[in-house]
């Protein structure tokens, strides 16, 4: 059949796929510390390791981390309950669907030696679940909507995977709402548990179900005579065995008391059927996506949650940093919790670039790991990677338990080794030769700048006297300031007095600045000389983000 | 919208901080009288760090004098309108001694003769009378008079001293004189005095310049120096040079911006906020004071306030026209703080003679703060101002410090003077009494 | 009268590089009867000042948009944090399109920054909130006869006018606060200089440069000890140094925090300090 082969292809994907995703912990190199170690020695290490960590006197106190991190999510419990409540619902109703509803046939009969899906407390459970699920869904959908930060970010992946969710239950609940209306289901039926020897009694029975059990059947005004007790009887005799009264579908049987008035014409169409299969591919979608979207943490985060437990990445042997990094990107929930705390987060309100954000700078990591192309996007994320401050705080958030701090230190590493260092560490001549993209240009916003270097009278006092050179303390430090700094602070102040500040990007003063503020204090004319030099950085840093025909349009 | 802005009282405010706001604060210090001072310091980085006293007078006559008090006697008997005559002689004395010995227990020692000007070199060569100098630079008088064979070392980078130019100009005075150019220690390129006499602080940087010169020596008995010293440790940089190269070192000043005056700035800098002045360098007395019954309620910031000041008395020390105690616009002269009446010539066709090196100087030049014999600003009819105003420096009238050669001098003097005449002032009023 | 709350700020390079400035600054603190009160806060801006100078400023007017609505002032015991706060402050009060900005993205948060949110650096905070009077009333274990240099830092020094916590080419506070607590403040001509550490990560030569100018220079004065208020400064000071030793002289460097501790008679590891660091 058609379906079993589908379902069976989706399970041949989703296991495929997991393999392919655990083999990634030990393929991929972030951090550059694996020594070029292949995959295959990698996973010895790491077999070798295995033993040593399980015999260690201090992972069975992680079976306590299991019941606490991974099962009870505890973490998340101490940070934020309605969040937890919330990851709580949308994960168990998920899981006890998928255990004693989809893989029913397996697991319900270890319960209930006569299982039927239309029977107690299954009926009730599966609404039960199926409403954990949907509020889950529904107030994870509001909160990326309304945050302050996840607005600001769109994320088409998250939002799949949320309407996937929201389709298999939605389509669940249709499904059992037009099987308790539908006449034709109700009919095979009768016709293939009670055959048609008795009119009567099929009468009767048909009249009860559509007093007691919901189904749209249309009741007959001779019938209303006969008393519900051959109803109930045959009832009882042919159905009650596999059949619970349908109002214990709390979700399912008021929505089909919505849907009665259009059931005829449902029936007609055999929706019951379409929906079915709507429901049911759906969930084969889910199943094939699995390894392959963020589902893929129900696997990755709790094995991250274990082996955390070990302490921080760095702290490890270096053999094994590579694959427990790549753990934890896999860990990653995109819940955004590191991006609510993040502390360079403002900065994000005036640099749009979202590699900023802890939680898509991950993303930008993922990439930086699959993929070494030296292009915009390595940009963008080295410019949002060297924001972070290594406050550390994400990491303590993190629900999932990722050693984001490592992370981001490992991927640094990375990024110089790609030719991306941080904006401010490279001489002009290299910073020209990396694509960058127009990610701190503001389209619409004033310009920010205090324009000290634009007005002339902010050097209109200099007498060029060298108080601001002599003062130096880098200038002071070189033996020869015009081969180690091409020009000295008070050059600068003439460049700039003479509105040439072009020439003054290049040079090695600028960039070797300790913003002392020496040079503006005991300038006897009170040129705000290290306020210039900050300047002229931002303005460089801003013409960096720049494409050359841009700047040649300002200047002319 | 409210501005934070605390409010200080003392009983003297000290407007300034070059080398009369300095002496001023330094004196009250001294007397015990509870000082803040305000003022942009910078100025004492353009000052020659010598302590002129008087070099000449009458200047249409170029007339020097060996010995300064002599010349400030014949002064006060031709000018009995110049600060001088208005100090005397014994308390210019007392101020000068009382100067200098500070200096000296700062570890800034500076040498004078008891009653004769001393001479230096210039950095092109030419000599220079003042009265007291650095002990760096006290050996030329005696060197002047013995001319010993000696070599004179200068920098390639630094600008704007030349050692062979100095042995051409002295060639006459002084014929044995050699030259070396040598490479300063650890630095190269275009080099600024501050940064040489840094360097010069590290012993690293000392021994190398030691062994630098003593191959060049020779019969050389002294060996000089652009002023490079050292600034803050100039007294150690100095006799480890010496012991190093076993003769006489001597500094020749150089061109302005120099360590000498930085050497007078870090070292009030430093001393002043140790001896209890409240020192807030880098303020300045904002626009428009007021008066509150006997005292003047001031602000002082950058370009915001940043302190109200309460003060019983003032010293203004704040200078002429580089300093801004002084403001010359199209029409007319103005004090810029109090807004004291200006002694100025009528109208400005009358500031400045037709020919720059006039011999009787500019009249611009005179026109400053008239004071009382208690250096209070008088106004036109000799009225004073403010009982508790006083007045020191360059900003006073009748004087041409710069022709005269009596800057520091007249500085330390009227400063001298005017704290004198303050503490009186103060001591007079209830509130010292009862504190 | 001072307030005896305030609401700690200790920036983000504390935590996890510094932690020993934390703990002892709440310990120090907490002896003198000040109250610490914390919330959620983020990035001063320094960092970011190099590249843009409106997002630095956001990020410092947002920290102080919210210490005004906890009605506290901030407290810092860094001084590049103290420094960028002040900084910020100052352009927003001058700059109206800046602080029109500014204001506008702190509205979002229902936050408004003005012009009267105090913020303290610790120094100031024990020298002129506290007092040096009562620290001396305080103090158990007076540091006789320990020399210490007082390594003032830059950015809460100067510009004088913008960040204000004392003279900025005579300062006094740090000397006043190391006499307060029983050691002997030397002179050392170098004491104003910078550390090194802002060009620690672009050009660690220089730096390690600077860094040995000032060290040499205390040494010289006859230092024992370099004391630091700034956890940049003394990261450069200690672990900079630690990774970088030098042979002319093992100069320590201690946070000022852990001194006034040890004088107050506080406990070694409630100032992380190993037994073996004490002066």
């Amino acid at each position: 059949m058609l379906t079993s082969n589908v379902a069976t292809i989706a399970l041949g994907i989703c296991l495929a796929g997991t393999a392919w995703r655990i083999s990634r912990w030990f393929r991929s190199d972030i951090g550059s510390e694996s020594d070029g170690l292949s995959t295959g020695r990698r996973l010895a290490a790491y077999g070798r390791a295995l033993p040593r960590i399980l015999a260690h006197p201090r992972f069975w106190p992680r079976t306590r981390i299991f019941l606490w991190e991974i099962v009870l999510q505890g973490h998340l419990l101490q940070q934020n309950r309605l969040r937890w409540a919330m990851h709580m619902a949308m994960c168990y109703g998920v899981l006890l669907l998928v255990l004693l509803h989809a893989l029913d046939d397996w697991t319900a009969p270890v319960f209930f030696a006569d299982y039927y899906p239309t029977l107690n407390p299954f009926r009730w459970l599966r609404n039960f679940f199926a409403f954990l699920v949907l509020a889950g869904v529904l107030g994870t959908a509001i909160r990326h909507r309304t945050h302050t930060r996840f607005k600001r970010i769109r994320s088409n992946a998250d939002r799949l995977i949320l309407l996937l969710l929201a389709v298999i239950i939605v389509s669940g609940i249709l499904l059992e709402s037009s099987q308790i209306l539908s006449v034709s289901v109700f009919e095979e039926m009768v016709e293939d548990y009670m055959g048609d020897d008795d009119p009567d009694e099929v009468a009767a029975l048909r009249h009860y179900w559509a007093t007691e059990m919901g189904a749209a059947l249309p009741v007959r005004a001779d019938e209303r005579m006969d008393d519900g007790a051959a109803g109930q009887m045959a009832h009882e005799a042919y159905c009650a065995s596999c059949h619970s009264r349908p109002q214990t579908a709390f979700l399912s049987y008021p929505i089909s008391r919505l849907l009665k008035p259009v059931a005829g014409m449902m029936d007609a169409l055999r929706i019951d059927n379409w929906l079915w299969t709507l429901h049911y591919l759906a969930s084969c979608l889910a199943l094939a996506c699995l390894p392959f979207s963020k589902f893929f943490h129900l696997l990755a985060t709790p094995v991250n949650l274990l082996a955390r437990a070990a302490g921080p990445v760095s702290d490890g042997p270096r053999t094994l940093r590579a694959a427990r990094r790549a753990l934890g990107l896999d860990a990653c929930t995109h819940c955004g919790v590191c991006t609510e705390h993040c502390s360079v987060a403002p900065f994000f309100q005036v640099i749009p670039n979202p590699s900023i954000l802890p939680s898509e700078k991950l993303l930008g990591v993922k990439r930086l790991a699959a993929t070494r192309a030296p292009d915009v996007e390595m940009a963008l994320l080295a410019e949002g990677s060297f924001t972070c401050t290594l406050c550390g705080r994400c990491t303590r958030w993190c629900p999932s338990g990722i050693d984001l701090q490592d992370l981001w230190q490992a991927s640094r590493r990375d990024l110089i080794q790609q030719g991306f260092p941080p904006f401010y560490e490279q001489d002009a001549a290299t910073a020209s030769s990396v694509p960058r993209a127009s990610a701190s240009t503001l389209p619409g916003h004033p310009p920010l700048s205090l324009g000290l270097t634009d007005r002339p009278e902010t050097f209109w006092a200099c007498v060029q006297c060298t108080t601001c050179t002599s003062v130096c303390p880098v200038v002071a430090a070189s033996d020869d300031p015009r081969r180690d700094l091409d020009l000295t602070p008070q050059q600068i102040m003439n460049l700039m007095r003479l509105q040439l500040k072009e020439k003054a990007f290049g040079c090695r003063m600028l960039w070797d600045c300790v913003t002392c503020y020496q040079c503006q204090e005991h300038c006897p004319q009170n040129v705000k000389v290290a306020d210039v030099l900050y300047e002229l950085r931002n303005e460089a840093c801003r013409r960096a983000m720049l494409s050359p025909q841009a700047i040649a349009a300002e200047s002319s | 919208m409210k501005t934070v802005c605390p409010e200080i009282e003392c009983d003297l405010l000290v407007i300034g901080t070059g080398m009369a706001g300095m002496a001023a604060a330094l004196f009250a210090a001294q007397r015990g009288i509870d000082t803040v001072q305000v003022g942009m310091t910078g100025e004492l980085n353009f000052a020659s760090g010598l302590l002129d006293l008087l070099g000449m007078h009458p200047v249409a006559k170029a007339q020097i004098w060996s010995d300064p008090w002599e010349g400030i006697a014949q002064l006060i008997h031709d000018q009995p309108d110049h600060p001088y005559a208005r100090i005397g002689v014994d308390t210019i004395r007392a101020a000068m001694e009382t100067f200098i010995g500070f200096l000296n227990t700062a570890a800034l020692p500076y040498r004078c003769h008891a009653h004769q000007n001393a001479q230096v070199i210039t950095p092109v060569g030419t000599l220079k009378t003042t009265y007291a100098r650095p002990e760096s630079m006290a050996w030329i008088d005696r060197a002047l008079a013995n001319r010993p064979p000696c070599l004179l070392v200068d920098f390639p980078g630094l600008r704007g001293f030349s050692a062979h130019q100095i042995k051409a100009v002295l060639h006459e005075r002084w014929p044995d004189l050699r030259t070396a150019r040598l490479p300063f220690p650890g630095l190269t390129g275009e080099l600024q005095t501050e940064r040489m006499a840094r360097r010069l602080e590290t012993p690293v940087a000392r021994a190398q310049l030691a062994d630098a010169i003593r191959p060049q020596l020779g019969d050389a008995r002294g060996v000089g120096l652009p002023a490079v010293l050292g600034i803050a440790r100039t007294q150690l940089v100095f006799t480890e040079l010496q012991q190093a190269l076993d003769v006489p070192v001597f500094e020749i000043p150089t061109m302005l911006p120099a360590v000498t005056g930085l050497r007078l700035r870090e070292c009030f800098e430093r001393q002043l906020p140790q001896m209890g002045v409240r020192a807030r360098y880098q303020q300045k007395i904002l626009p428009t004071p007021s008066l509150a019954g006997d005292c003047f309620i001031l602000k002082a910031g950058g370009e915001l306030p940043e302190v109200q000041v309460r003060a019983r008395a003032i010293v203004l020390a704040s200078g002429r026209f580089f300093g801004q105690g002084l403001h010359a616009d199209r029409h007319a002269i103005r004090e810029t703080i109090f807004n004291l009446p200006v002694h100025q010539p009528a109208d400005r066709s009358q500031w400045h003679r037709k020919e720059l090196f006039h011999d009787e100087g500019h009249p611009i030049h005179q026109a400053g703060l008239c004071i009382d014999t208690q250096f209070r600003p008088v106004d036109a009819q000799g009225r004073c101002v403010y009982p508790n105003l006083f007045a020191a420096g360059s900003i006073l009238a009748h004087q041409d410090w710069i022709r005269q050669k009596c800057g520091s001098g007249l500085a330390i003097a009227s400063a001298y003077a005017a704290v004198q005449a303050c503490q009186a002032v103060l001591g007079q009023t209830p509130q010292a009494a009862t504190a | 009268m001072a307030p005896n709350t305030y609401l700690y700020f200790p920036g983000c390079k504390i935590t996890p590089f510094l932690p020993q400035y934390d703990t002892a600054t709440r310990a120090v603190l907490s002896a003198l009867d000040v109250r610490l009160d914390h919330t959620e806060l983020n990035c001063c801006g320094y960092p970011m000042r190099h590249q843009n100078l409106a997002a630095s400023v956001l990020a410092a007017a947002r920290n102080l948009a919210i210490a005004d609505r906890e009605g506290m002032p901030l407290l810092t015991p860094c001084q590049c944090c103290y420094g960028q706060l002040k900084q910020a402050a100052y352009w927003l009060g001058e700059n109206a399109a800046l602080r029109d900005f500014v204001n506008g993205q702190l509205k979002a948060e229902g936050l408004l920054w003005h012009r009267d949110i105090p913020v303290r650096h610790l120094l100031s905070v024990l020298a002129e909130d506290i007092g040096l009077a009562a620290i001396r009333a305080r103090v158990s274990r007076p540091l006789k006869g320990l020399q210490v240099a007082a390594h003032y830092g830059c950015h809460a020094l100067r510009p004088g006018h913008v960040v204000q916590l004392d003279n900025p080419l005579a300062p006094t506070i740090f000397e006043n606060l190391i006499t307060a607590i029983g050691a002997t403040a030397v002179e050392w001509p170098l004491r104003l200089e910078c550390c090194g550490n802002p060009i620690w990560e672009k050009n660690p030569t220089l730096s390690l440069k600077l860094m040995a100018r000032k060290r040499e220079d205390a040494h010289a004065a006859g230092a024992q000890v370099l004391a630091t208020a700034c956890t940049y400064c003394q990261l450069q000071f200690d672990t900079v140094r630690d990774a970088h030793p030098t042979e002319t002289e093992s100069l320590p460097a201690r946070l000022y925090s852990q001194l006034l501790g040890l004088a107050l008679g506080l406990p070694h590891d409630s100032l992380g300090l190993a037994g073996s660091e004490a002066v």
